[in-house]
């Protein structure tokens, strides 16, 4: 990569009262991409997003915008759109109005505005004759009319806070969909927050993974899915996400269990193979639409099933191994023999993760 | 047949309560068009002649104009005030809010007279006493608790998120308050301004005690007559009047109200 990119933000802090809520945050976007902030609740997405709009001050670090040092800059001049979690659309306005409200600002003359109204209506799919007040609306609409709102300034950055969270599942489904659609048609370069990996996963170029003020991982979808850094991502992520084992080596060929269980994997998947140390102690990741089920076999993780959940085309299994209990996701019509089965994990280099400190323990062949 | 009959008990209900509070006002407007030289009701012989004497009467002219005016600038400085106060409070959260709204409703805990007769010593001291600022500072500090209770639910009610949102679509401080802000409190100051004019309108205690004998107020005039000559007809027929003026005022605000809300 070269020249700086679009957006361009280092070592951002940002504390409450003495309680850290942002750690040293870096984070670069490129013109036009569509990234997501991707963490559990009050890790910090919406402070990041309120200091990019410039709402919150930080306590320290920079931003850039377009080559511009926008730190001080007041959020009046900034030229950022932002959509609220609740959408805080103005309730004595009507949609229209709200929809203009940025635009009067610019000092727009009125012909104009009315026609870039027009436009950010039909781009959200919303009838532009729509004459009522905010209140009056569903909360699907209201969402559009927020999302109209914030791109007809043209704004240089689009923030959604959470835009799908006050939508139900069907809806949420289908506007994660339009949202990325419209990112397309626009090229407006956007940060969505989110707490939700499957909502990240459809509609992102990349994802920053937060956890406790701090960005864990930025990378593509696919990357993420793949090659967790973390194993606190590799729980995150995924439809279940991933089965977090906790194991120690018992020496170069086999695992011990979290009761005390012996485990001798196949080859690829032995402490060896990781490199990892008689004694360590380790958190192995297992995606449930990765582990084969049998009765028979070299290497199988000896389990028992303890429930089964249909849920439509597949069944989740649950299962108790080694003191932990697991999850795999098998196709509906798959048959299940008793109740005592073998699980074989993917027979690729493993997910395996130091169980102090969360990382990614890659083998070094 | 039930609900029926239960939607016509809640009327008669509704009525009945209309007509317990409505009731001394009836009185009042009937007894204003009595010919009779004291107060009767009900009316036996119909005039205007007490209208007649209320707006030829000086003393009473003088005594409405200075509850209006005293009225009104109090009610301005109160409600001006206290809305600054109730915007720093609310938007500013200070660790200090709970201790300074206390203090704000304060007077309100006290028997009017107990504070008046600390007004006055004060204002004494200050050698204000029985002039028309200190009678404004008075009437501000009475008024001061109900218009600054009624701003600070009102600003608590308005969704801060809304001003982040006015300002990251451009709008400086100022346009945030003229477009957002002060469009939703409108109605919050509406009724802190009425309520402080009310309060101020009709105040006897504070303003005998502090205004002396050189700023007599409607309701200090009547009061003292009313202990000389008994009930005045006159002061009926202002009553009158104010009832009239009072329901003008409501149904036009409503009429433009309504007018503004269909722009
Ligand atoms: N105004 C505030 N005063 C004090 N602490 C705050 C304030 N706002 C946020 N915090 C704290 O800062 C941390 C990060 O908050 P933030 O709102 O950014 O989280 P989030 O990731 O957006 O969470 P959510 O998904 O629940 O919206 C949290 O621990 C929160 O309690
Ligand atoms: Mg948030």
């Amino acid at each position: 990569m070269t020249g700086s990119p679009y957006l361009r933000i280092r070592s951002i802090k940002k504390s409450y009262k003495g309680a850290v809520a942002l750690h040293d945050i870096d984070l670069d976007v490129e013109q036009g991409a569509f990234v997501s902030l991707l963490g559990p609740s009050g890790c910090g997405k919406s402070t990041l997003l309120q200091i990019l709009a410039g709402l919150l001050e930080a306590d320290g670090g920079d931003v850039q915008l377009g080559g511009e040092d926008i730190t001080n800059l007041p959020p009046w001049r900034r030229n950022i759109g932002l959509v609220f979690q609740n959408y805080a659309l103005f309730p004595h306005l009507s949609i229209r109005q709200n929809v203009r409200f940025g635009l009067d600002m610019l000092g727009m003359d009125r012909t104009e505005a009315e026609k870039r109204v027009d436009e950010s209506l039909a781009m959200v799919g919303l009838d532009p004759a729509l004459s009522r007040k905010p209140g009056e609306l569903s909360g699907g609409q209201q969402q559009r009319v927020a999302i109209a709102r914030a791109i007809a300034i043209r704004p240089r950055l689009l923030l959604l806070d959470e835009p799908l969270s006050n939508l139900d599942a069907v809806l949420r489904h289908k506007v994660r969909l339009e949202l990325r659609e419209l990112h397309d048609r626009t090229g407006i370069t956007t940060i969505m927050v989110t707490h939700d990996q499957a909502e990240a996963l459809a509609t992102s170029d990349r994802i920053a993974v937060m956890n406790g003020g701090r960005i864990l991982q930025y990378e593509a979808p696919e990357a993420l899915y793949r090659a967790p850094a973390t194993a606190f991502i590799a729980g995150f992520v995924g439809s279940p996400p991933a089965n977090l084992v906790p194991l120690s080596a018992l020496d170069n060929n086999s695992w011990t269990l979290a009761n005390g269980q012996v485990w001798k994997p196949i080859a690829s998947l032995a402490p060896r193979a990781a490199g990892v140390r008689a004694g360590a102690a380790c958190i192995m990741a297992l995606r449930p639409e990765a582990l084969a089920v049998g009765v028979s076999g070299e290497g199988g993780l000896p389990g028992r099933v303890v429930a089964i959940e249909f849920i439509g085309g597949d069944r989740l299994v649950h299962v108790e191994t080694g003191g932990t209990q697991l999850t795999v996701r098998v196709s509906a019509e798959q048959a299940m023999a008793g109740p005592d089965i073998l699980l074989f994990p993917p027979q690729e280099t493993p997910l395996l993760f130091d169980a102090n400190s969360g990382k990614r323990l890659k083998a070094d062949f | 047949m039930t609900s029926r009959f239960s939607k016509g008990l809640m009327l008669a209900g509704v009525i009945a309560i209309l007509l317990f509070l409505l009731a001394p006002i009836l009185v009042l407007i009937f007894s204003a068009f009595d010919g009779g030289n004291v107060f009767r009701f009900p009316p036996r012989s119909y005039s205007l002649r007490w209208f007649e004497e209320a707006l030829t009467h000086t003393e009473y002219r003088s005594s409405l104009w200075v509850s209006t005016v005293l009225g009104i600038i109090s009610t301005a400085i109160a409600v001006g005030l206290s809305s600054l106060a109730a915007f720093g409070l609310v938007r500013g959260k200070p660790s200090y809010r709970l201790g300074l709204e206390v203090l704000l409703l304060a007077p309100l805990t006290l028997p009017l007279v107990v504070w008046a007769i600390a007004l006055l010593s004060i204002y004494a001291q200050l050698g204000i006493n029985g002039t028309l600022p200190g009678l404004i500072l008075a009437h501000v500090t009475i008024t001061m608790p109900f218009a600054a209770r009624i701003m600070i639910a009102t600003f608590d009610e308005i969704d801060p998120r809304l001003e982040a949102a006015a300002k990251s679509l451009g709008a400086s401080p100022w346009h945030v308050v003229r477009r957002i802000t002060l469009p939703l409190a409108m109605p919050g100051l509406m009724s802190s301004t009425a309520i402080a004019f009310l309060v101020s309108f009709n105040d006897v205690v504070v303003t005998t005690l502090i205004a002396g004998a050189g700023w007599i107020t409607f309701p200090v005039r009547t009061f003292s007559r009313l202990r000389t000559e008994g009930i005045d007809p006159t002061t009926i027929a202002i009553a009158a009047m104010i009832v009239a003026f009072t329901i003008v005022v409501i149904v036009l605000g409503q009429r433009l109200f309504q007018l503004s809300r269909r722009f």
